[in-house]
């Protein structure tokens, strides 16, 4: 059931509505029957995974708090932390990786002449199993880290774990958040379904109006037998914006529909596309898994608590297993593995771009932030075709096309792509130069002009919006 | 008491301001949808803009507005879907007279029978120039254009006019239609809303809403319109008693232009007995004819196709059986009998096949 299907809005009317009617113990009962239905309606059998993960979770951080209370040794709570650990990381990599690294093994076994029968297994990948496995990771370890009190409620922790807006494509919740929020008495306020309302209206505009135009287009350029330069340029362009309005209008749908009922989720993208470096892109593109990345992977392995060297290591390590998180394919390795190294290097450079940032002039200063948004805008268009690419030979084609990046340019078909991104560009430039996040709620505007600008959004959602597609990061 | 007053007015207020807020979002919306229309199809942006802009009642028969245009379909200066018939004397031509099966709802531009059969015969004759008029009109029957015919024979001089009847046109017909003025047959797209929006939120959600709920949702609106009367298992004799007549009235007028008249039978979707899975599109066919259950459709199928055989074999006419040919595949259609763009392909097909070897010498 995608958020963009009518069986979505038949499913989640009448869930708010019955949700108003009922106490705060029942809707919770009635939140995990209607966040069941939702995720059964991919493939009922998905919900034995996530049953038998969330279960060995809450078993496993009940023993860790009463390990903690009865003053036991770590060792005996590190043992609960395992078990979890390798359960959720073992259903991931089953059902996600299995494949993968049996393929791989089996390539790089006959590439130098031993012929190993290496099965593959037919297996379907439970939809959204990458987000709420580390949704149910971050409640143990926080809870093993003692950062969090473990919940004696099990539906309390199932809903937290299965609610339906964030269940397939996130954004990934800590229990810290979305615990509190479930086991508390939640009061609906005006300001939420207002802002809950302008959220999904420019969520639905960004993924129906933006994204599934630009999909055909991007599409098209992907799966030709060969392209020129300018429609690589094109293609990357196309799809960093398709990309970006394809997540993050998910998000806004599910940040509206949560907010519809009272709860509230961190906000996962911050203009990404106004980063000035590398570090800056990962603190405002997918939040939400990138501080769980740096949280729950790169400061277990050592942050840079050591030296320069084991800091690099661990930055290139952790965005080399981000990339592996979003699929099992060599490209989003060498896409984890492109971004490490830009981290890395960005790293390295810092000083000398703070020397060069301090003896600018203030007229120059402006300029300046322009080449460095521009710049990294330009890095992370290259990352996406990494992202994007169908195989590494197309990997190695089309950047090789980028050595003449205005041959054979497509003109119309940028003119096109421009006009459909130019509402989204608008926005988040006043967006960014006023520093008002909330600026798409355009309550600037006087009530009656606000009111046609999200007559004419709407009217662009229905109507003008392209042929329904999936959402870029439901295959995750 | 005071406090309280004061929340009660307070929550008016915001009452009223979210009224308003949608009242003011709702009109931009259906401004927007005008200029929609007006952009892309050249709709006016005041008054009614719909499907039956496309056609007119002169009084005696229901035809084409010249030049006319409603979304996808549009009109030339005979009003005829298709392209500007050759000005030059003697091209030869073929009409298709029928009704909208013929003039093409689903299929893309270009791709409704009548052209494939034109390109087809202009490939496989060797008449470069030969023309195949589509004198098709939703909701035209089969009886009721004998003067359209005429009209067609004064104007074209068609050599072959191919007659494509539709069956169900006569449920709740008694007497033959032959000579006599009338309107189109009643069809979903005579439905005027005042609202180009709600125009196309109706269609939205039908193309949106899943089969299963549509079909419910159809059920419950044939039987509200059933309430309180008995639907017809099959049609009463009468009818295709009828439906025959007005087919020998169509052949002798075909014959008096001068034309050598090809009759079709009628294809559809459904195989007999149809098919689980096919039932809510019998369903859909039902809504057009609330007062016939389902399975009289078929019924009133295989006994009109009984009586295009008798009447071709009877007037000595060119049979066409489409029927045998293209009924109970359901690739072939988009809805219950109105082609997609593969069906129109091959009813275009068998046409041409047959027409080509009449117009051989």
């Amino acid at each position: 059931m995608l958020f963009n299907s009518f069986e979505f809005l038949l499913f989640v009317v009448p869930v708010l509505a019955t949700y108003y009617l009922l106490p705060h113990r029942a809707q919770n009962a009635f939140l995990v029957i209607a966040s069941c239905y939702f995720y059964a309606s991919w493939d009922w059998r998905f919900l034995f995974p996530l049953l038998f993960s969330t279960t060995i979770d809450y078993v496993c951080a009940r023993r860790m708090e009463q390990s903690l209370g009865r003053g036991e040794p770590a060792t005996r709570r590190k043992l609960y932390l395992q078990i979890s650990l390798v359960t959720n990381l073992g259903l991931l990599g089953f059902f996600k990786y299995y494949n993968f690294f049996a393929e791989s093994l089996h390539a790089l076994l006959s590439s130098i002449g031993l012929e190993v029968p290496i099965g593959t297994l037919e297996i379907i990948l439970p939809v959204g199993i990458s987000f709420y496995t580390f949704q149910a990771l971050s409640y143990t370890i926080d809870v093993y880290r003692g950062q969090i009190h473990a919940t004696r409620s099990f539906w309390d922790f199932f809903l937290a774990v299965l609610f339906f807006p964030h269940l397939v494509a996130g954004p990934i919740q800590r229990a810290s958040n979305l615990l509190a929020q479930v086991m508390q008495p939640r009061k609906i306020t005006s300001v939420q379904i207002v802002d809950g309302l302008h959220l999904i209206v420019w969520g639905y505009f960004k993924k129906v109006f933006i994204a599934d135009r630009l999909a055909p287009i991007v599409d098209a350029y992907f799966h030709a037998s060969s392209v020129s330069g300018g429609e690589t340029v094109v293609a990357v362009v196309a799809f960093a914006f398709q990309i970006y309005c394809d997540f993050s209008g998910y998000t806004d749908i599910a940040r509206g529909v949560a907010k519809l009922m009272g709860f509230e989720f961190v906000l996962n993208f911050n203009l990404p596309y106004f980063a000035t470096n590398p570090s800056d892109f990962w603190q405002r593109w997918h939040i939400s898994l990138s501080s769980w990345l740096r949280d729950y992977l790169y400061i277990s392995l050592g942050g840079n608590r050591g030296s320069e060297w084991k800091t690099y290591r661990n930055l290139l390590l952790t965005m080399l297993l981000g990339g592996l998180w979003h699929g099992a394919a060599w490209n989003f390795v060498l896409w984890g593995f492109y971004h490490g190294t830009l981290l890395v290097v960005h790293r390295l450079l810092t000083p000398v771009l703070e020397r060069v940032g301090a003896r600018i002039g203030t007229r120059a200063r402006g300029p300046w932030l322009a080449v460095r948004i521009l710049s990294m805008f330009v890095l992370t268009c290259y990352g996406w075709l990494l992202f994007r690419a169908t195989s590494l030979a197309q990997v190695v084609e089309m950047t090789a096309s980028l050595a003449h990046p205005l041959r054979a340019f497509p003109a119309e078909t940028a003119w096109h792509c421009l006009l459909v991104v130019a509402p989204l560009v608008l926005v988040q430039f006043v967006q960014y130069l006023s520093g008002r996040l909330d600026f798409y709620r355009l309550a600037w505007l006087p009530r009656p002009l606000m009111a046609a600008t999200y007559g004419l959004l709407l009217y662009g959602v229905v109507f003008l919006g392209a042929a329904p597609q999936s959402f870029v990061y439901f295959q995750f | 008491m005071r406090s309280r007053l004061l929340i009660d007015r307070t929550r008016f207020g915001q009452a009223a301001s979210a009224t308003l807020f949608a009242v003011v979002a709702l009109l931009a919306m259906e401004a927007a949808s005008r200029l929609d229309d007006h952009w892309n199809h050249g709709a006016p942006l005041w008054g009614s803009y719909d499907f039956e802009r496309l056609f007119t009642f002169d009084g005696r028969v229901v035809r084409g507005v010249p030049h006319a245009q409603y979304a996808k379909w549009s009109l030339n200066s005979v009003g005829m879907r298709g392209p500007e018939p050759a000005a030059a004397p003697g091209i030869p031509r073929a009409v298709v007279y029928g009704a909208s099966e013929s003039f093409g709802i689903y299929e893309s531009d270009g791709k409704e029978f009548p052209r494939v059969m034109q390109e087809r015969l202009r490939a496989d004759t060797g008449l470069g120039q030969f023309e195949v008029l589509n004198a098709g009109v939703p909701g035209m029957r089969v009886g009721s254009g004998t003067e359209y015919i005429e009209w067609l024979g004064q104007r074209f001089q068609p050599r072959v006019v191919v007659i494509y009847p539709t069956p169900t046109h006569y449920i709740g017909v008694s007497r033959p239609l032959c000579g006599r003025p009338a309107r189109a047959a009643s069809s979903a797209s005579d439905v005027k809303p005042s609202s180009r929006l709600l125009a196309k939120l109706t269609d939205r959600i039908k193309e949106s809403l899943p089969r299963s709920l549509l079909t419910m949702a159809r059920k419950g609106a044939i039987a509200w319109a059933t309430r309180g009367t008995q639907a017809l298992d099959r049609v009463p004799p009468s009818s295709l008693e009828a439906f025959k007549a007005d087919l020998d009235c169509a052949v002798q007028a075909v014959r008096r232009i001068g034309a050598t008249p090809v009759l079709v039978t009628h294809a559809n979707r459904f195989a007999a007995p149809p098919a689980a899975d096919e039932a809510m599109w019998l369903t859909g066919w039902r809504m057009q004819y609330p007062e016939l259950r389902e399975a009289g459709f078929i019924d009133l199928e295989q006994r009109a196709n009984a009586l295009v055989r008798e009447v071709a074999q009877q007037a000595d006419v060119e049979l066409v059986d489409a029927a045998s040919e293209l009924t109970g595949r359901a690739e072939l259609f988009a809805d219950h009998a109105h082609f997609n763009d593969a069906g129109a392909q091959r009813m275009g097909n068998l046409l041409a096949r047959r027409v080509a070897a009449l117009l051989k010498p």
